[in-house]
């Protein structure tokens, strides 16, 4: 039955979602690579970017001490249950106007 | 079946508790590297090797798991309550084992820890047996294991490798997470001359607005779920596509999600930089990931079925309008609905201003399938009317004000010009009281009530009592609350309306009178985070 295949769907989707992404997130920032080769990886970054200007040494713009830097996760558990059940509703809406020709 | 549904329950319910209650990882802290007592921190991958392994199991057996549930059924007569009364006390004795070997502090000289692992590991011995016992008799089991070691072999591996595999993938959130970093920088250096880019601390903005991109933000979580939906589509659907082609739609979905992640960044930044700093890190940042989650899953669907590049040719089929299915035309206001309101939040900061667009587009839906929908004249009956005000009652006694939100709320009500705080009002007002109500109650205990007893969607009538879609569809309902438990509690109330009334009014009638009586109580004492 499509209906219970879809849910089924979503609710495995739901609990294997935890165990295999949320709780395995670091809690810290990953360490940066050593920090020459990263000042070269920028530099190399930058000319890139900008391949008309003539070739000078490209220092990366440094962040002000004034501003403080903001986490940015790329899932918000607080939209989660809203974001699923749109997503498990929208499979099921499919489904449910889906019959064999 | 309501034996081993039981058993499974209890089971799982024991082995959250003690994964909530203790973390092995703290043993790291407690004991020396090169100690054997190290490997305590690893108690909880060997609850998550034995977690897939089992999964692993019960998939390989489907076609003949039915044969040993009804074998199951053949020893129904044992009795339930001995059997439970003996795991229960296995249970306490390894919740009391843990909590003296994972105490931190550690309770246990160094003398004592060989004998208080011993003891756990009898009590984990001893729970799982009796738990084995309770559900079937040893011979049931006997017989299993000789008939099906090799399925069994099977299902350790696969949750051997699994184990393996998610180690292995840990070391792949900082690589991930500096490939985002520079694809973002990449991007936003074709738009702006100065970008700053910090690699010892992973930040990253333009102007005065820079975010750490760090491994939360590396796409993993992104590529993690998405990965599980196509696969367990694919698996579950399976007959519908054709293989192998259609696994390729795997490794797509996850670069295309990946990227999308990369684009989150940029116009995240680009949002805060130019435009609103609240904004960027208020409902965009909440919502666009799951967004691109959402856009990246509907359009492997869309490939899956509507190219031929995936889909199976063997069964065609045709698409029935919204309108013409109840089914559909119950679930699609709600959809709406949701999908409004995702959508605003990207734009949102503390209130979601543009609110009245989800009404409107849920009376749109609405309007759109009401013939299909076939409802009566809403009757005025008292018994609903009542449960509404009960479960309004629990709301405010169940959920506790947040007086931060409360304050920041207030505060972006107040800076609106009087017309759109009115605007605003009367839409959330009449929204709540109406709107959501019959958009919800359609979906929840129209559709979902029905559809998880086996039956088909019926909005008049009396429908059969079956406790499994009780709880789940009010457990799916208060998911869709931030206060989950109130929630759950509130769509069992109106369940029990729509199973006790004549129609899906009597649910209505109780979740409208729930919402009124909540939106007098908001505007009356400004605990806006209740509503």
């Amino acid at each position: 039955m499509p209906f219970r295949r879809a849910l089924v769907v979503l609710c495995v989707s739901m609990t294997l979602f935890t165990p295999a992404t949320l709780l395995a997130k670091p809690d810290q920032p990953p360490t940066a690579t050593p920090a020459a080769s990263q000042a070269s990886d920028t530099a190399k970054l930058k000319s890139a970017a900008k391949p008309a200007k003539p070739a000078k040494p490209v220092k990366p713009a440094k962040v002000p001490p004034s501003v403080r830097p903001a986490q940015v996760p790329e899932l918000d558990g607080a939209s989660a249950g809203l974001a699923l059940l749109l997503l498990g509703g929208m499979v099921l809406l499919m489904r449910e106007t889906r019959q064999p020709a | 079946m309501k034996r081993a549904i039981f058993l499974v329950g209890l089971l799982a319910a024991e082995l959250l508790a003690v994964s909530f209650a203790f973390d092995a990882r703290t043993q790291d802290a407690q004991h020396a590297p090169d100690s054997w007592l190290a490997y305590l921190a690893h108690a909880g991958t060997l609850a998550r090797f034995l977690s897939v392994a089992a999964a692993a199991t019960l998939l390989l057996l489907t076609p003949r798991l039915r044969g040993y549930l009804n074998d199951l059924n053949a020893h129904a007569r044992r009795s339930l309550v001995l059997g439970t009364s003996i795991h229960l006390a296995a249970a306490a004795a390894f919740f009391a084992a843990t909590a003296v070997v994972f105490s931190v502090p550690s309770v246990l000289t160094a003398a004592q820890y060989p004998m208080g692992v011993t003891v756990w590991l009898l009590t984990g011995m001893a729970l799982a047996t009796t738990w084995a016992h309770a559900l079937a008799p040893w011979s049931f089991w006997c017989v299993l294991v000789r008939a099906e070691w090799p399925t069994l072999a099977m299902g350790l591996l696969a949750g051997a490798v699994a184990s393996l595999f998610a180690a292995s993938s840990q070391s792949l959130w900082d690589p991930l997470a500096y490939a985002a970093l520079r694809l973002s920088h990449a991007t936003l250096a074709l738009v702006y001359d100065d970008v700053y880019l910090d690699l010892d601390t992973l930040a990253l903005g333009v102007k005065d607005f820079v975010v750490l991109v760090g491994a939360p933000c590396s796409g993993y979580e992104g590529i993690g779920l998405i990965s599980v939906f196509t696969a367990l589509y694919l698996f579950m659907f399976r007959r519908e596509f054709r293989f192998p082609r259609a696994l390729l739609l795997l490794p797509a979905g996850i670069v295309v999600i990946w990227l999308f992640n990369v684009l989150r960044i940029v116009v995240l930044i680009m949002l805060g930089a130019e435009m609103s700093p609240e904004i960027a890190l208020g409902g965009f940042h909440s919502q666009a990931g799951w967004v691109s989650f959402l856009l990246v899953s509907l359009g492997l669907l869309l490939v899956m079925h509507r190219t031929g590049f995936a889909a199976a040719a063997a069964e065609p089929t045709k698409r029935i309008p919204v309108r013409q299915s109840l089914p559909a035309a119950t679930l699609a206001p709600l959809l709406a609905l949701l999908a409004v309101a995702l959508a605003t939040g990207l734009v949102s900061a503390d209130i979601d201003l543009l609110y009245g667009l989800r009404v409107l587009a849920g009376v749109a839906v609405l309007a759109l399938v009401w013939r299909t929908l076939a409802l009566p004249r809403p009757p005025l009956a008292w018994p609903p009317i009542a449960v509404g005000g009960g479960v309004f009652l629990l709301w405010i006694l169940m959920v506790a004000p947040d007086p931060e939100a409360e304050a920041a709320t207030a505060s972006a009500l107040a800076a609106l010009p009087t017309w759109a705080w009115a605007l605003w009002m009367v839409a959330r007002v009449l929204g709540a009281a109406i709107v959501v109500p019959l958009v919800e109650e359609l979906a929840f205990r129209g559709y979902l009530l029905c559809r998880l007893a086996g039956q088909e969607v019926v909005l008049q009538g009396r429908l059969r009592l079956s406790w499994w879609s009780l709880a789940a569809s009010s457990v799916l309902f208060g998911v869709m609350h931030d206060a989950w438990l109130a929630g759950t509690v509130a769509g069992a109330a109106y369940a029990v309306t729509r199973l006790r009334g004549e129609s899906i009014w009597a649910p209505i009638l109780a979740h409208g009178t729930t919402n009124l009586l909540l939106a007098a109580y908001v505007l009356r004492t400004g605990h806006w985070s209740l509503w």
